[in-house]
């Protein structure tokens, strides 16, 4: 691992580590291997969304070129996929791929794991249905958001441990 | 013994001063303001008229001035004494003043306390502290500019230093010289303020790319990037590395990885620069340092710059005269996403792309492929040799081999 990356992703990791996000639960990294290039990062689902109460889980690999080059290509990827599964407008149901600009095209070389978590946050706080990763998702969530809200919870309350709230409805 | 100390100290004192008698023709600046704490020891002349002062001379006078001293000096100075030693200095008095016409350099142990005749007039504190907050040196800069005649040789009975630098030996008569020397002093004093302030500035700066304190980096690599649009720390390695990643939009590559905001060049410095005049004084000087280097694209006249006359580097001719390039040449270009990307066409390549034109040409009509493969090839070959394949050219090379 280059060693511009490797520095980097100690530092971020540290950062993490202190920051008041995870004194607060919200996020939180982990090392998988020694060599820092694959990490294992948890968000909290946000309240106020179906995914209240739910942590989940992801795999992030951070590649040799991190923190330059483009997430776009295979070599260059920072590959942040979700391991729960969810029940997401941006988020595919199926392999956990997420649609989210910076870890695309938008990528700037001073963002960190810590503004990449809290910006997955966001994005589970406010749906993007018309730049869909899960077609059939934001179908749903565009035409009747009761059921997807309540497809949302099952899917939080089944894989990512929250508690299942019934009588809760979607705005 | 106690007084072992102050005693040989005083003794080296009296005996510095005997030797350099001949200063005692100056008047002393601390005497005239009533504070001199050397007393009837100092070097310079104790009287506020022009003639030669002789008390010095008579060790009785001496005496009994300090006689009177001692009984009209204020109580408190006193109290820093023990009490048994008052009678002793009595005693001790009587014995200098018949002592000090034998020798007045073994009788230091004997003499009697001195207490400066300012004294006997109270002061206030600020008075005195205004007084003395003068540095010596500045003291007798003006003792030396007061009206006294110059009677020795062309430096004067000694040389005053200069009391910016501390260095340099001045000439008191030499407004000229003198004025000329502080400034220049001066303005060193403030280049070195000036880069004080600025490794202070600096020190801390972390890059926001490699998040390593920039000037704690390896040697060679403590340089900063200064973006002219905004206030964000880089080291101009990582920022450099940033602006030229492919395979993203030039606007993102362009922007400042922090806040986004574009900036059309990066300007290398040693130290952080954050007010905008420094900035502008800043770049100023970058681009005046490139435009006296030739530019390595357009080669005195026998290349072609791709940035035209937006190259900070020089553009001229052989025999000295500056060519006029006109604006940068850009070639527009559709992607393989429909979308319009403008690449600049590099020069240095051409002719080697010629040739590797011609091979892949040759080796997709071979395959039967069209130019839409071509133009995917493009994208790899952006990557891996920094070129492109002219997509028309393939185009009607295409439809040539069709028509065959």
């Amino acid at each position: 691992m280059a060693n511009i990356a490797a520095q980097r992703i100690k530092r971020e990791f540290k950062e993490v580590i202190r920051s008041e996000e995870v004194a607060k639960c919200a996020i939180n990294v982990e090392l998988v291997n020694d060599s820092f290039t694959e990490l294992k990062g948890e968000i909290a689902g946000p309240p106020d969304t179906p995914y209240e109460g739910g942590n989940f889980v992801l795999e992030i690999k951070v590649p040799e070129t991190y923190p330059f080059n483009p997430p776009k290509l295979y070599l260059n990827k920072i590959h942040v996929r979700f391991i729960t599964k969810i029940w997401h407008p941006n988020i595919s149901s199926v392999t956990g791929a997420i649609c989210l600009d910076i870890l695309k095209d938008q990528w700037a070389a001073a963002m960190t794991l810590r503004t990449v978590l809290l910006s997955l946050q966001a994005l589970l706080a406010a749906a993007e249905p018309d730049d869909p990763q899960d077609a059939v998702v934001a179908k749903q969530f565009r035409e009747c958001r009761d059921i997807f809200w309540q497809t949302a919870r099952h899917w939080t309350h089944v894989y990512a441990g929250g508690k299942f709230l019934l009588n809760r409805w979607y705005k | 013994m106690a007084e072992g100390g102050p005693g040989r100290f005083r003794n080296y004192r009296e005996n510095r001063f005997s030797l350099r008698s001949r200063e005692s023709s100056r008047p002393c600046k601390f005497y005239i303001q009533g504070n001199c704490s050397y007393g009837e020891n100092c070097r310079f002349r104790h009287t506020d008229t022009n003639h030669r002062a002789n008390q010095e001379d008579h060790p009785g006078f001496q005496a009994e001035q300090n006689e009177a001293r001692i009984e009209s000096k204020p109580n408190a100075l006193r109290e820093s004494k023990p009490k048994e030693s008052t009678g002793e200095s009595e005693t001790d008095l009587k014995f200098a003043s018949g002592a000090c016409s034998i020798s007045s350099v073994e009788d230091w142990v004997n003499a009697p306390e001195f207490f400066p005749s300012g004294m006997d007039s109270p002061k206030t504190y600020a008075e005195a502290v205004s007084s003395l907050s003068k540095s010596s040196k500045e003291v007798e800069n003006e003792a030396s500019n007061a009206s006294y005649p110059q009677t020795d040789g062309a430096y004067g009975p000694f040389c005053v230093l200069c009391d910016i630098c501390n260095e340099m030996p001045l000439d008191p008569n030499n407004e000229e010289e003198r004025r000329k020397h502080v400034s220049e002093c001066i303005k060193r004093h403030e280049r070195d303020m000036e880069l004080s302030f600025a490794i202070q500035r600096s020190k801390d700066k972390a890059c926001g790319i490699c998040f390593e304190v920039i000037m704690e980096k390896a040697n060679g690599e403590q340089k900063f990037g200064i973006l002219p649009n905004c206030n964000h720390s880089f080291c101009l390695s990582c920022i450099r590395k940033w602006r030229q990643a492919k395979h993203f939009d030039n606007k993102i590559i362009r922007a400042c990885p922090e806040c986004r905001v574009s900036s059309d060049f990066v300007c290398p410095s040693i130290y952080w620069v954050e007010s905008k005049e420094d900035k502008e004084k800043l770049i100023v000087d970058y681009k005046e340092a490139l435009s006296a280097k030739d530019c390595k694209y357009f080669l005195k006249g026998r290349g072609k710059c791709p940035f035209g006359n937006k190259c900070f580097y020089k553009h001229a001719y052989p025999d000295g005269t500056k060519a006029d390039v006109g604006p940068p040449v850009r070639q527009r270009r559709q992607n393989a996403d429909g979308e319009v990307a403008v690449f600049r066409q590099v020069s240095f390549l051409e002719k080697q792309s010629k040739e590797i034109m011609n091979f892949v040409i040759k080796f997709l009509s071979f395959l039967k492929l069209n130019s839409e493969t071509g133009r995917k090839m493009n994208r790899l070959l952006q990557v891996k040799f920094n070129f492109q394949l002219d997509i028309e050219i393939l185009k009607s090379k295409e439809k040539q081999l069709y028509k065959q």
